[in-house]
Formats: structure tokens, C-alpha cells, sequence
């Protein structure tokens, strides 16, 4: 039960970073992310997504389209800007540098 | 068959099953107040609604009524709100709104016996080790822990639902705080299967039970008591306004009560309105209380409670200052006397008698006057003085001594004397227009030394005072002739066991008195003594015993 929790905390930790990476090279509807991220390994709840689309729309990392679908309401397109780019890049070194630290202390504590 | 709700989601209708409904209630409630205090909070709303509208639209395909299981299967792919929403939820939870006043409940989550300490801890925000520390270090204290602790277990409240347990530690039971609360219950660890475990199982059901009982009881005996209580007021009410049968001594009426006590008649009225309005407000606001109480009406009308309460001590005030005004009524004492003297003469009886006793009845006369009987005699020893004097004493009650004086000048009464007889009536009359002020006639008699007198059997129980010289009792000397000595009245024809009766009480009693002290020396000297005592005729036989 603790290490589902602390996976799942550390998946929400870093969904942020993969919507902006799924969105990088194609714009996409919120379900189509919850494919590309299950693709990935990242299993989260599709409700997760919604509210950090919706942020990082509001800060102008993230611009939309609506589309109409055949089955049922029109759809959000989501489709990342340069600003967005940018922040993705800038949140993937931080992630680096945070494994990198992660995995030399791994390394100094394995051996003893 | 099941009932179905309409309901639209993101610009669809659609059909719901009840349960399901519910389900998607609380649902989107959830997701609602997880973002009502963010920025763009009503957008992730909406988009999340048409999500799920997109969700159930490609879960019927041709059906046309969604169910729990198209629900729950939508949860299942969204997830939880809590998940989603608990970024908010922390911002939530710090907010100031969701703070409310604490309540003192038991914790029966965190309870090792009872959870009173839990329930004190979570009260004042800390660990209930400190509390419990300090109920055992009570426990030394003659066991006033055991006590102290029973006490508030049953007078504490349980936390039964989530909201009591939310208000246990002073957070408000909105929707998140709820959830919250339950998602952290399913992690406690309940009390397990050991002994310790059993027994705070039965200690818990005793308590549970005897916390059931005092309530019935206690709302039994409240019960009992508003009845008893109504009927008393009932009754009391009843028999005010039941004014003609209302009864104070020699008078049957309301309106002999009104002439004769009152000075004032329309003081009377208002005294009995106030007296009546004593009664019949406890009454009224009774009954308006029963009645709430079985409407399940807990909201008590607070003028009624008021203006009933402000009546009722501005009755009591009335009747209480009528009541005084009529109580410095008889405040002061006045009296007359009125001396008259017979000769004495040593060779013949002077008779006193008086009318038969149940002859005359204490009531208000035709012309409006009022008959008492009050009359006391004194007998007393004289001189040698060769008069018999008869003092007649007049006595009433007033707010003033001569204003009491004036009015025992009015007392209506006369002895008669005739050929040695002295003819004392049995009552005295108050003359109209006077008011019943304790009416009192005494009359004092002087016997001289060597006369002779007799007294009636109808004068008995007028007899107030005696002077006997203890040969024979008071009960017995009606009828018989009795002769002043220096030493009071001494019967001279009374029978012999008359007298041989005071001798042998009094025997007795001295007998007694001697036992007594014997038995006291007895017991000082700390010696056991078998006494018998014998009395014979005048002489006593006392016979100590020794072992």
C-alpha cells in the first residue's frame, strides 16, 4: 500500500513533464495522452490529466482546437507552443540532474 | 423495475438508474468542490464532464438508460476525485472557512476502553498517550482515574457518524473533509482478538447499556415529574376557580374570604387573579412544551418562553406584595379588659359552665356578622381575699396597636352570672363590617383560697390553664367539686381510683427514674447486676442481684 502510494506520487510528480512530452510532436485529445502515456508504462487515471492540461493552457505552455467527434461532444485538441517547448526541456534537465543524484547515491550506499 | 433520473452532462441528456444516479451525484459533486477555490476550475469541470458525457455515450451503444455498472466502470477509467483533486484539497484544508468550533466527543476509533482519552486528546490537538499518562497517574490518586473516567464515558457523547468525528478536531464536515476522514479510517487498526481486546469489548457494551438505561430512566423520571407536576397545577387551578367552595376556617366562600380578610375587595380580585395566573402559566407553557415535543419541534419560540416567564414573576410579585399587605395586617396585638367580681362564699359551690360545645357552629350571620369560637379560661389560685373576679380579655390582630385595640373593644361577648352559676359562652361574635384579625377572648377566673367549684363538662375544652394541686388529673375533675388550696384546686369528692391512678403513673415513673440511674451507676461501675424491682401498693421493693 505505502510503495503504490509513493509511485503514484511520483508519477503525478512528473506527468506534468510527460504531457508536455507527448504533445511535443503531435497534438492530441486528453484520451489519446492517456494512450500515449500507458504506451509509455505511466498508468494514470484519465481524470488525472484534465486538470494540468487546463494549467499549463492557462500558462500559455499549451494552446487548443476544438474538433467535432461522431460519437459525442467535440473534442480538445491539445497542441504545445514554444513557451511550452522551452518548459518541457527545462523540467526534462531538472529531471537528469535529479536521476543523475538519484543513482550516484545508489551506487555509494549499494556497495556498503 | 427500478426509477430513473434525467439528468444532462456536458450538453447530453440522459437516463440514470437511481443508485447510479447517486453514485454520479457524489461523483461530481466531488470533482465540483475539489476545484471550486482554483483558477480555471470550472473549465477542468467541464471538461472533465464531457469526458464523461463521451464516456457513457460509447458505454450504451443503443441502450438507453445508463447503470451502476456504467458508472462505476466510468470511475474506474477517470479515477478517483480525491486523487486528482488533493492538490486543492491540501489548499482546502489549511483554508480558515473549514475550521468550526471543536466538540467534545468520544473517539471510538482510536479507543483503547472507552476512547474518553482519545477523545480529550483530539480535542485539544494532542497524542492521547499524554492523556491517558495521565488518568493512571489519577488512578493512584484513590482511585479517582477509574472514576473520573467512567463519568465521562457515559457522559461524553460518542463520535458516532463523520461529521462528529470531524467536529471532534474542529473541521468543518464539508465534502472533502469527509472523504478525507474516511479514506483514513480504513488504515486503523481496530482493537484485535486478545483478552485485553475482549474485555474492552464487554466493558464497552456495559457502558453502552448503562448509558441506555440512565437515559430511559432519566427521561421516565422527567416524564413522571412534568405529569405529577401538571396535575398539581391542575388541581391547584381547579380548585381556585371553583370559588364558591373555597375555605379558609369559619369562612365557605370566596366572597365571605373577599368581606372578611381583605380590607380591600377589588386587592382581593387582583390577588386571586394573581394567584390563579401563578398556577396557570407553568400549566400553558407545559403543555406548549409537551406539544413541540411530540410535533419532534425542537425550535422553542423564544417570546412565548419570555413573555411566559416575565408573567409569571409579575404574578408572583402581585400576589407576594397582596399577600405582605395582608400579612402587616396582623402585625400588632390590642386588647381590652373588662374585670367583674362575685362574692366568695366557703359553704357553697360556684358553678362555671357553658352552652354544649357542638351547638354552635362557626359561621357568617344573616346580618353579616361572623361567630368564632375562641374562647380560652385560665383558672389561677387567689388570695385570701374574699372575692371571685372574672377578667374578660379581648384580643384581636391589626396593622396598628390602637387600630387593634379599637376593633377588640367590638369583639362581641358576655358572661352571665345567676344564683352562683357563671354562664360562659362558647364564641364570641365579630359585628358586621369588621374583619376576621385573630378574634380572641380569654378569661381569666381567680378562685380564693377555701371556695369551693365546680366546672361543667361543657366547659372542658375551653380550658386553657389550670391550677391543680396534681392529686388528680385534668381530664377528670368535669363534674366534681374541687376547693382552692395554697396548693392549687384539690378535688374533695372525686372516687378513689382517680387518685390512686396519679399514684401509680407516678410510682411508675419515679420506678423508671430509679432504673434509669441504677442502670447508668450499673454501667459506670462496669458491673453486670441483676436488678428486679417490685412495686406494691405506695412501696417499692428494690433487689440488686449480684453475681
Amino acid at each position: 500500500m505505502q510503495i503504490e502510494n509513493n509511485k503514484a506520487q511520483m508519477r503525478k510528480g512528473v506527468l506534468e513533464l510527460s504531457i508536455l512530452l507527448v504533445l511535443r510532436q503531435k497534438e492530441a485529445y486528453p484520451s489519446d495522452i492517456i494512450e500515449e502515456l500507458k504506451k509509455s508504462g505511466l498508468d494514470v487515471p484519465e481524470g488525472t490529466v484534465y486538470p494540468i492540461l487546463t494549467r499549463l493552457k492557462n500558462d500559455n505552455y499549451l494552446t487548443y482546437r476544438w474538433e467535432e467527434s461522431p460519437k459525442g461532444p467535440p473534442r480538445k485538441y491539445y497542441m504545445s507552443t514554444e513557451a511550452g517547448n522551452a518548459f518541457a526541456e527545462a523540467l526534462w534537465n531538472s529531471w537528469s540532474e535529479l536521476t543523475q543524484s538519484l543513482e550516484k547515491l545508489h551506487n555509494l550506499t549499494q556497495s556498503k | 423495475m427500478k426509477t430513473t433520473k434525467n439528468i444532462s452532462l456536458g450538453g447530453y441528456a440522459f437516463i440514470v438508474e437511481e443508485d447510479a444516479y447517486k453514485k454520479l451525484e457524489s461523483y461530481t459533486n466531488a470533482i465540483r468542490l475539489g476545484f471550486a477555490n482554483e483558477v480555471g476550475g470550472e473549465e477542468i469541470q467541464y471538461d472533465i464532464e464531457l469526458r464523461i458525457a463521451e464516456i457513457f455515450k460509447e458505454k450504451l451503444e443503443g441502450r438507453e438508460v445508463l447503470n451502476i455498472g456504467d458508472v462505476e466502470d466510468m470511475i474506474r477509467i477517470m479515477g478517483e476525485p480525491s486523487i486528482y483533486t488533493s492538490e486543492s484539497n491540501s489548499i482546502n484544508s489549511n483554508d480558515e472557512e473549514s475550521q468550526i468550533e471543536k466538540r467534545f466527543f468520544r473517539d471510538p476509533d482510536k479507543r483503547v476502553f472507552g476512547g474518553v482519552s482519545a477523545g480529550i486528546a483530539a480535542y485539544f490537538g494532542i497524542e492521547p498517550v499524554w492523556v491517558r499518562l495521565a488518568f493512571l497517574i489519577a488512578l493512584f490518586g484513590y482511585g479517582t482515574g477509574i472514576g473520573l473516567y467512567l463519568i465521562l464515558w457515559v457522559a461524553i457523547p460518542e463520535a458516532k457518524t463523520t461529521s462528529d468525528k470531524l467536529a471532534m478536531r474542529g473541521k468543518a464536515p464539508n465534502l472533502l473533509n469527509i472523504t478525507e476522514s474516511i479514506k483514513n479510517n480504513k488504515n486503523l487498526v481496530k482493537t484485535g482478538n486478545n483478552i485485553l481486546g475482549i474485555l474492552t469489548e464487554t466493558l464497552h457494551k456495559v457502558v453502552d447499556l448503562t448509558v441506555k438505561i440512565v437515559l430511559v430512566i432519566g427521561k421516565i423520571f422527567l416524564i413522571a415529574m412534568v405529569i405529577f407536576f401538571s396535575m398539581f397545577l391542575f388541581a391547584m387551578i381547579i380548585l381556585l376557580l371553583n370559588k364558591d367552595n373555597l375555605s379558609a376556617g369559619p369562612l365557605t366562600s370566596w366572597d365571605q374570604i373577599k368581606t372578611f380578610v381583605f380590607n380591600d375587595p377589588s386587592m382581593a380580585n387582583i390577588g386571586y387573579i394573581a394567584l390563579l395566573l401563578i398556577f396557570l402559566i407553568p400549566l400553558l407553557y407545559l403543555v406548549y412544551r409537551t406539544v413541540l415535543y411530540f410535533l419532534k419541534q425542537k425550535q422553542v419560540n423564544k417570546y412565548i418562553s419570555v413573555t411566559a416567564l416575565l408573567s409569571w414573576l409579575l404574578s408572583l410579585t402581585i400576589a407576594s406584595y397582596i399577600g405582605i399587605n395582608l400579612g402587616l395586617q396582623y402585625k400588632q396585638s390590642g386588647q381590652t379588659i373588662q374585670t367583674f367580681t362575685y362574692p366568695s362564699d366557703t359553704s357553697t359551690i360556684f358553678y362555671i359552665h357553658s352552652n354544649q360545645t357542638d351547638s354552635v357552629l362557626e359561621h357568617v350571620l344573616e346580618d353579616g356578622s361572623l361567630r368564632i369560637k375562641n374562647i380560652n379560661v385560665d383558672i389561677i389560685k387567689g388570695s385570701s381575699d374574699s372575692l371571685i373576679a372574672v377578667k374578660v380579655i379581648r384580643k384581636q390582630k391589626g396593622p396598628s396597636k390602637p387600630i387593634a385595640t379599637e376593633g377588640a373593644k367590638l369583639i362581641q361577648f358576655a358572661t352571665n352570672y345567676e344564683d352562683g352559676r357563671l354562664y360562659i359562652p362558647n364564641f364570641l361574635t365579630i359585628p358586621p363590617k369588621q374583619k376576621l384579625r385573630a378574634q380572641e377572648v380569654e378569661i381569666e377566673i381567680t378562685i380564693p383560697y377555701g371556695q369551693s367549684i365546680s366546672l361543667h363538662p361543657s366547659i372542658r375544652k375551653m380550658i386553657n390553664d389550670i391550677e391543680l394541686d396534681g392529686k388528680v388529673y385534668e381530664r377528670d375533675i368535669y363534674g366534681y367539686t374541687l376547693k382552692m388550696t395554697p396548693y392549687g384546686l384539690s378535688c374533695s369528692d372525686c372516687p378513689e381510683e382517680l387518685f390512686k391512678k396519679v399514684r401509680k403513673d407516678s410510682i411508675n415513673n419515679s420506678v423508671d427514674s430509679i432504673m434509669d440511674r441504677a442502670n447508668a451507676e450499673l454501667e459506670a461501675a462496669n458491673a453486670e447486676i441483676n436488678a428486679e424491682i417490685k412495686s406494691n401498693n405506695d412501696v417499692v421493693k428494690i433487689q440488686i442481684n449480684t453475681k
